[in-house]
């Protein structure tokens, strides 16, 4: 097997939980000084997502064009808020510059955008797409003859509604893509109320299946089962030399605005950034304690972006 | 005194037009390009007997990638396969493409700016018997308001392979129309494909046909009707559309207005 330079921080659970804490803590400040944004999804995703950006995606943050890097594509692009906490708790820009979030001439544009921001593989937010593009880019490693570089791609359980993600899912079962990851963000939640009554998607595990993909369910806010799951997901590729010939989905239940307490598990947070004295509610039941909003956001530090800067815009 | 029409640029005359397919000068120029630049992959979604990219599949195979009948997830696969550096060149009919996938052409392709190149065979009503599900009066409409693209027309077989050769030199997305039917080869190997600008193909000052595609054929063959009643129409070749050439435009319009205002003084 080709010599695969990893390049992952190796925290323990304990240190994982924290971080996504306080990824929590980040977003919702960012919706909040935007005044916009969506809260919901990013809450339900963050602590597997903490999990795979600390432990498991191969990346250097200070170089983020690093020819052995894994992929990660967010297909439901409005988490914006939980990739961007995730790249600055990897160190690829300082956390002050997250307050930018949404204002005009930021890098954090409301939906992630490839142009703007070194790190992001691809523009996404227009829904259902990110699949088939995180397909396209595990097939390019396995042509170019590093098929351990692996594609992680995340997928919000409403998006599953689109066509496309179904296009993409029987492309890979057919061409056996085994670098390929997909995570679903199975909270149950989206824009019109619970997914069971907007338009169900279960049986899930059974969909992914007949397709010939292999499928993994976890709880996505216990951490030992998430760190066993990406176990399980990676187990099954090139990267860790046994590839399996099938790509790998796990199917995380969640809940959304998981940690904020009363909050949790209404649709309507999907897309509405909480007010002051709502996010000061929320961050008190992720247990941070501040006397405003203001001292909250000051944690976060100077809002300057010290990340990679293109050659072009030098 | 019978003054004669004057062909410019290796154009010839329409009594040495001979029928070809703009889409097999595609396919040819696929393998050629396959054998001079490894980074060239194609993709088909079950047309490739069609689109003629069956050539470069029986030769490549290891670089063609089938998608099967899902035009949005062929253009998105061809999305991912360009940010490892690869020139992926995609083919369906023009108004699946710039129909059904079009949103994954804009949000993904465009705004990402990514160096995929569309080629999108069936352009325009010269589908002909298949009707109007399958003919694209509107795939230019579509692309020419995205962004980053660049949109090719070519007139028949020859400039297709001038285009094809150029292509690969182009950086970001590309959507280049070609048709059904055979239509004339109007130019010739000695006709010259300049990138973002238009080529004169007849000469003549009393007025100006601006023309693409499969139009320009018919346009040189009014430029000769007119001619055998004395009036000497310039006909100009705008084989990209996006980014046009307006100066050639403006110069033409100034022509024609200081024409006009001097006949009304």
């Amino acid at each position: 097997m080709r010599e695969c330079k990893l390049s992952t921080l190796n925290l323990t659970e304990e240190e994982l939980t924290q971080t996504a804490r306080l990824v929590r803590h980040d977003i919702l400040l960012m919706c909040n000084a935007a005044k916009s944004g969506h809260p919901g999804g990013p809450l339900s995703a963050a602590d597997y997502l903490t999990a795979l950006w600390m432990n498991y995606l191969d990346c250097e943050p200070k170089n983020p064009f690093w020819e052995g890097r894994d992929r990660f594509v967010l297909s439901n692009g409005h988490c914006s808020a939980l990739n961007y906490a995730l790249m600055a708790h990897r160190g690829y820009f300082s956390r002050g510059y997250l307050l930018t979030f949404r204002t005009l001439g930021t890098r954090l544009q409301g939906h992630p955008s490839k142009v703007k921001l070194p790190g992001v593989e691809v523009s996404t937010g227009s829904l259902g797409q990110g699949l088939s593009v995180a397909h396209g880019m595990a097939l390019g490693a396995r042509m170019r003859g590093v098929p351990e570089r692996t594609v992680f791609c995340n997928c919000g359980d409403g998006e599953l509604q689109e066509g496309n993600i179904w296009e993409a899912v029987m492309h890979a079962g057919h061409r056996e893509t085994d670098n390929l990851v997909l995570s679903v963000d199975f909270n149950n939640a989206q824009i019109d109320g619970y997914v069971e009554n907007v338009k169900g998607i279960e049986p899930l595990a059974d969909k992914f299946e007949a397709f010939r993909w292999r499928v993994h369910i976890a709880n996505g806010h216990d951490m030992s089962d998430i760190v066993k799951a990406w176990e399980w997901a990676l187990e099954g590729t090139p990267k860790r030399g046994h590839p399996c010939g099938q790509p790998s989905v796990i199917l995380f239940k969640t809940v959304m605005m998981e940690g904020t307490g009363e909050f949790e598990n209404i649709p309507g947070w999907h897309g509405r950034p909480p007010k002051d004295d709502e996010v000061m509610k929320m961050l008190k039941a992720l247990g941070f304690d501040y006397g405003s909003v203001e001292e909250a956001r000051a944690s976060l530090g100077e809002a300057v972006y010290d990340g990679y800067v293109p050659e072009e815009e030098r | 005194m019978a003054a004669k029409i004057e062909y410019k640029n290796g154009i010839l005359p329409s009594s040495a037009w001979k029928p070809e397919l703009t889409r097999k000068a595609y396919g040819e120029m696929l393998v050629e390009l396959g054998r001079q630049n490894p980074n060239v992959v194609v993709l088909d979604a079950d047309l490739s007997e069609s689109t003629y990219t069956k050539y470069f599949r029986a030769e490549f195979p290891e670089r063609f990638v089938e998608c099967g009948i899902a035009e949005q997830d062929m253009m998105n696969t061809a999305a991912g396969l360009s940010t490892w550096g690869f020139i992926p060149f995609l083919s369906s009919y023009a108004i699946f493409l710039t129909g059904r996938a079009w949103d994954q052409m804009r949000n993904t392709v465009d705004y990402s700016n990514l160096n995929v190149k569309i080629a999108a065979a069936h352009g325009g009503i010269s589908v002909g018997k298949d009707g109007c599900s399958h003919q694209s009066m509107e795939d230019l409409g579509n692309v020419m308001g995205l962004v980053n693209m660049t949109v090719l027309v070519p007139a028949d077989y020859w400039e297709t392979r001038r285009m094809m050769a150029w292509i690969p030199q182009h950086e970001g997305p590309l959507y280049f129309r070609l048709g059904r039917e055979r239509v004339p080869m109007v130019t010739t190997e000695e006709t010259p494909f300049v990138p973002g600008r238009a080529v004169e193909v007849v000469g003549g000052n009393d007025g100006t046909f601006i023309a693409c595609g499969m139009m320009l054929s018919r346009a040189v063959r009014a430029a000769e009707l007119l001619a055998e009643e004395g009036i000497f129409s310039r006909v100009l070749n705008m084989p990209m559309l996006k980014p046009i050439d307006e100066e050639a435009i403006a110069e033409n319009a100034a022509a024609k207005m200081k024409d006009a205002l001097a006949r009304r003084a």
